[in-house]
């Protein structure tokens, strides 16, 4: 057996784990709000609606 | 409302479990502290299994049903998965080298079965990037999260199928789980991270499901607009009535 980590490296390890958990998780989040924000519908959908997307 | 809770939830008991981890359970008599590693090594392997788990009865959904809410559970429990596998192997990597001597050894049936488990759902995520078609994408995904299923209880059983340097598990048996071969201290340090790490994948899942939800959606509706010829064509009330222009005299 090599020479055991003290608490400081488990630590460490620990903490590499919870920061990719951490980022993910954040990330998650915002990208929930922004599709969220993407899919609501205008305030003004007659303004917004032109009809210039229409098939000619 | 309940989802801010779940996650406020999951940050408070990641929080309890690692400190309860980290400075409350003594140090192991042989492995020293390094053995505090065991608990999130175990804890993300085992929701590992749990998401690829999930991802495989999902994908069996999605090619019976063609239920688009099957491809987002499939997805999230890849992406989830994913996520929980790679801390499970660098985990067991930062305990591997001081109690084993070495990070890695290929030759060992569960690291290399392991690798392989996060190379398949990793070319799972990547084969759902090759087409914007979201139907065609779940079944090429719901095929490859069948097939990768497959590695699961081979990561499982290795331990036991083949000699490694990994130790039989310790929890094999429901026997052992009444009667656990380790102190009890040790065990609830290993449970108390399973539930909060369960609480955290629970709401990663939850969340990534519902953002699967509306991309699928998004991209639906992007992909009507790109395809007019599909698109029924739009009624043009100035035009003449067609049955008129039928009586219209030869020229």
């Amino acid at each position: 057996m090599s020479d055991l980590p003290d608490l400081a490296f488990v630590a460490a390890a620990y903490g590499v784990i919870l920061t990719a958990v951490g980022v993910y998780a954040f990330t998650l989040a915002r990208r929930l709000r922004a599709a969220r924000a993407a899919a609501a519908p205008p305030e003004d959908a007659e303004a917004a609606d032109t009809g210039d997307n229409q098939p000619a | 409302m309940a989802m801010r809770v779940l996650g406020v939830s999951a940050v408070v008991a990641v929080i309890g479990a690692v400190a309860f981890a980290l400075f409350v359970v003594p140090a192991d008599l042989n492995q020293g502290d390094a053995q505090r590693t065991m608990y999130i090594h175990v804890a993300s392997a085992w929701l590992a299994y749990l998401s690829f788990g999930i991802t495989a009865l999902a994908s069996i959904w999605w090619l019976v049903r063609r239920d688009p809410r099957a491809d987002a559970v499939a997805l999230a429990g890849a992406e989830v998965g994913v996520l929980f596998t790679a801390a499970a192997i660098w985990a067991g990597m930062m305990w591997g080298k001081p109690v084993w001597g070495t990070f890695w050894q290929w030759e060992d049936p569960r690291l290399s079965t392991t690798a392989l488990l996060l190379a398949l759902y990793v070319g799972y995520l990547l084969i759902r990037r090759l087409t914007d078609e979201p139907a065609r994408r779940a079944t090429r995904a719901a095929v490859v999260g069948i097939i990768a299923a497959i590695d699961i209880p081979v990561v499982h059983f290795s331990v036991i199928w083949w000699r490694g340097l990994h130790q039989p598990p310790t929890f094999g048996s429901p026997d052992t789980l009444l009667n656990p071969p380790a102190p009890g201290q040790f065990v609830a340090a290993l449970l108390l991270m399973l539930g909060a790490f369960m609480v955290a994948w629970l709401w990663m899942m939850i969340t990534r499901y519902r953002l699967a939800r509306l991309e699928w959606d998004a991209e639906e509706a992007a992909r009507r607009r790109a395809l007019p010829v599909l698109a029924p064509p739009p009624v043009d009330t100035r035009a003449e009535p067609r049955a008129e222009r039928m009586h219209e005299p030869m020229p």
